[in-house]
């Protein structure tokens, strides 16, 4: 019976066949569990297991060694996980790996990573403790998150108020409104920077000052010790602000006098035409000259004291000439 | 002397609420050819069908070759038919086999270690014997309803029986083949020296191969005789088989 | 008490299922052994519905990989197309499919053959030739279809999962060693231990099923037809409430 044979001969092959990728699929899936081939067994204690069950995979940097066989609770606090490690592996594994629980991708399968840990340590044997490294857990990531998450809506919350209130407000909104406002604002800011451009201007005056200070006799230390320089200097320039007020008054009232003046020749009347035309007004104003005269001079006083001072004469020296350069200008002017 | 092969006696039958059978007897003696009679559903296929085992009688005694066929295990009812040789009504050749396979088949079932020349050659002898040795590696759907008829025939003697149960053996048949198939029939018969029962209501095919008849009518052996006296007969029940 | 009619055949038909797959147990471990016809009709259930499963089995695999890769892409995870692919064929579509297309095949020839066989008193023939035509027929054919359907759902899947590695391919470029690592990597024993099992039980059902129906078809070539048909249609439901207990049975065992 050739036929039957045959026939036997194609069951055969075909059940062969089939039974055959059986062995294969069950064979590469358990290469994978490291069913097959030695294995030893390693420990590790955990606090928490982190979901970790028997069968998920184990990885020395990265790379496939073993799995685990089984997860057991030791006491109230400490979690034993053991780990079948591929024997080939397990040479190149020293006692002072760590071990970590970690996570395949972002929300994969639990694995035990298996770190190299730092200093010496011979290749792991059966039975041996690695010791545990405490990783950031994804529910701890979370929790983190879950804080700053309240925090960001406390915020957005306060912040919804704040815009509420911003927007509920008439007042604020009249003063954006307002264009006079920005007007003014501008004009400050022009006064404000022409101030400071003033200022600037003075502080590079007193740097000046400072610096020849430095450059006169050179100890500022005199300066400050000497109380009774302090007091004459204080009373200096009290004095020399009353004398600048005075002057300054003066030249307005001058000033409006001047015009007063002009007016009144031009229109041929008015006081200046008088005073033109009547002596006793001409000697009023000599007498007022005569007390300008003598305020300038107890101005020049001062100065003079200022400048008999040591520490002050350099820069009086200078400014001497100006001084004197500019009132006569101001006298001239007029 | 005559030895009685088969005995029947008081058998009755029932399917449900139909009742087949009641109170049938028989006899059939070495040698003899008994033809059964009857209309269809009278009983006819279930009476053989009792005798060879497939049908569990209801009430009655089935003597078969000195065996009490429904008392027997399996065992010895196995043992009992190789010497009952039985040929369907639809020839019950096996469609997936070769006419070869076919003929085999009852061998290898009945002496697992026959050897296979001596099978062969019983093959072809049974072959030979319904002249039809040339279908030997044809299957079944090949051939025509008179061949399978002959190759179920070759199949029935191939164990040499003692007794052959014929459930009509001509019905489906055009007359020149249902001829022919009784002529087979009686010449088997008389080569082997079989007794059998004929189950049919071909008239031609009985006239040619019964040396007995038994009418069955409700359930009973309504007439018996040979085919000279029942045609002679007055009874108008009996008749009816004749016109 | 009166039950509607087709209630109580339903219920009948159940009893009769039940005694018939008793039988079947009963007779199976009694000699005599019909081993020839054994290994003839896994030939024939096994080996010659191969080429059939094994194009269903490309097909499935194939087709959905090409179904699955869209979903896979919008969630990012395209890269586990053969973990998604080979998890669904080995745990369920390679079972499922095979028994299904293995129900329409051999179910229904089963039913057919055996149904004819019947009709035309080849059954009583056997019997008459001392042979047990339970044994002959039943034990052999249940047996056949309980061993071989596991296995080809084995030959289906790795068919399967090649048509499946082909479709991987038609989008993107992945090497055959990756695929395959992909896939075992992400197979466990609990994936494919209890879809082995349960393929045992769908080919016992589909053989048991079939040989009921065509043993107790009625007469006449409508009957054989109908228990034909009757055969594929109660198996392949057969297979469905199988898989869903297998499904509840491995859950309880807590495989999945």
């Amino acid at each position: 019976m050739a036929d039957k044979r045959i026939n036997n001969l194609k069951l055969g092959i075909f059940t062969i066949a089939g039974i055959l990728f059986l062995v294969i699929t069950l064979y590469m899936i358990g290469r994978d569990q490291n069913l097959f081939g030695s294995n030893i067994i390693i420990k590790a204690h955990f606090r928490n297991a982190q979901g970790v069950v028997p069968g998920n995979n184990v990885r020395y940097s990265g790379i496939q060694v073993g799995t685990v066989s089984s997860v057991n609770l030791i006491n109230d606090t400490l979690i034993e996980i053991n780990m079948l490690i591929d024997e080939k592996s397990s040479s190149k594994i020293l006692t002072n790996a760590l071990a970590a629980i970690g996570t395949e991708g972002l929300i994969g399968n639990r694995i035990i990573n298996l770190l190299p840990g730092e200093g010496t340590g011979t290749p792991i044997r059966e039975g041996d403790l690695l010791k545990a490294k405490k990783t950031t857990d994804t529910d701890a990531i979370l929790e983190t998150l879950s804080i700053t998450n309240q925090n960001a809506s406390v915020l957005s919350a306060e912040l919804v108020q704040t815009v509420n209130r911003i927007n509920r407000s008439t007042a604020l909104w009249k003063i954006l409104n307002d264009d006079t406002l920005a007007t003014d604002l501008r004009a400050s800011l022009l006064n404000i920077r022409q101030a400071s451009e003033k200022t600037n201007h003075l502080v590079s005056e007193l740097n000046g000052l400072v610096a020849d200070v430095k450059n006169g006799e050179g100890t500022a230390g005199r300066l400050l010790y000497d109380t009774t320089l302090a007091v004459q200097l204080s009373a200096a320039l009290t004095k020399l602000d009353e004398a600048a007020n005075n002057a300054s008054s003066l030249t307005g009232k001058l000033d409006g006098l001047l015009s007063g003046i002009q007016q009144d020749l031009e229109t041929g009347k008015g006081p200046a035409n008088a005073i033109l035309k009547d002596s006793s007004m001409v000697n009023k104003l000599q007498n007022s000259l005569t007390n300008i005269e003598k305020s300038t001079f107890a101005f020049n006083e001062n100065m003079e004291a200022l400048k008999h001072n040591f520490l002050f004469r350099g820069y009086f020296r200078k400014q001497q000439k100006k001084q004197v350069k500019d009132s006569v200008n101001s006298l001239k002017t007029p | 002397m005559e030895e009685t092969v088969i005995s029947i006696r008081n058998l009755h039958k029932s399917f449900g609420n139909n009742v087949v059978l009641k109170g049938f007897n028989l006899d059939l003696k070495r040698g003899e050819n008994l033809a059964v009679l009857g209309k269809s559903g009278s009983g006819k296929s279930v009476l053989i069908k009792c005798i060879i085992g497939l049908l569990a009688p209801d009430g009655g005694t089935i003597n078969v070759l000195g065996q009490s066929i429904p008392d027997l295990s399996q065992d010895e009812l196995d043992r009992t038919r190789v010497r009952i040789g039985f040929l369907f009504q639809s020839n019950a050749l096996y469609d997936s086999m070769t006419v070869k396979e076919n003929l085999e088949f009852p061998m290898r079932r009945h002496w697992l270690s026959a050897d296979e020349k001596k099978a062969e050659e019983k093959i072809a002898e049974a072959l030979e014997n319904v002249g039809l040795l040339h279908t030997l590696n044809m299957m079944p759907v090949e051939l025509s309803g008179g061949m399978r008829k002959r190759i179920a025939l070759a199949r029935t003697l191939i164990l040499k029986p003692d007794i052959i149960l014929y459930d009509e053996p001509t019905t489906g048949l055009d007359p020149i083949t249902a001829r022919e198939i009784s002529t087979l029939m009686n010449n088997i018969q008389k080569k082997y020296n079989t007794s059998s029962i004929i189950i049919s209501h071909d008239m031609n095919c009985i006239k040619i191969t019964a040396d007995r008849i038994i009418i069955l009518m409700n359930g009973r052996a309504y007439a018996e005789g040979t085919y000279d006296e029942l045609v002679a007969s007055a009874d108008p029940e009996v008749k009816q088989f004749f016109d | 008490m009166q039950l509607p009619q087709h209630t109580r055949n339903f219920i009948l038909e159940a009893g009769e299922l039940s005694r018939f797959t008793g039988r079947f147990f009963r007779e199976s471990v009694k000699p005599r052994y019909e081993v020839n016809e054994f290994i003839n009709q896994c030939f024939i259930v096994g080996y010659k519905s191969l080429p059939l499963v094994g194009l269903t089995g490309f097909i499935m695999g194939l087709v959905l990989t090409m179904q699955l890769r869209p979903s896979l892409i919008d969630y990012g995870v395209e890269s586990e197309l053969p973990a998604m692919v080979g998890i669904s064929i080995v745990r369920e579509i390679g079972p499922v499919i095979t028994a299904l297309i293995f129900a329409g095949k051999i179910g229904s020839s089963i039913g057919a053959e055996l149904g004819s066989m019947k009709v035309t008193e080849q059954i009583d023939a056997m019997e008459v030739s001392g042979t047990n035509p339970f044994k002959y027929l039943v034990v052999t054919r249940v047996m056949a279809t309980t061993l071989m359907l596991p296995i080809l759902v084995l030959l289906g899947d790795a068919i399967s999962l090649y048509g499946a590695y082909l479709g991987v391919n038609i989008k993107a470029t992945t090497s055959f060693h990756l695929y395959y690592t992909q896939v075992f990597d992400n197979l466990s024993f609990g994936d494919v231990i209890p879809a082995f099992v349960k393929s045992f039980f769908f080919g016992f059902a589909i053989g048991v099923v079939g040989c009921f129906k065509g043993y107790n078809s009625s007469k006449g070539t409508e009957g054989v037809g109908r228990s034909a048909n009757s055969a594929v249609v109660v198996a392949s439901l057969m297979v469905f409430i199988l898989d869903l207990i297998a499904v509840q049975v491995t859950d309880l065992f807590g495989l999945n």
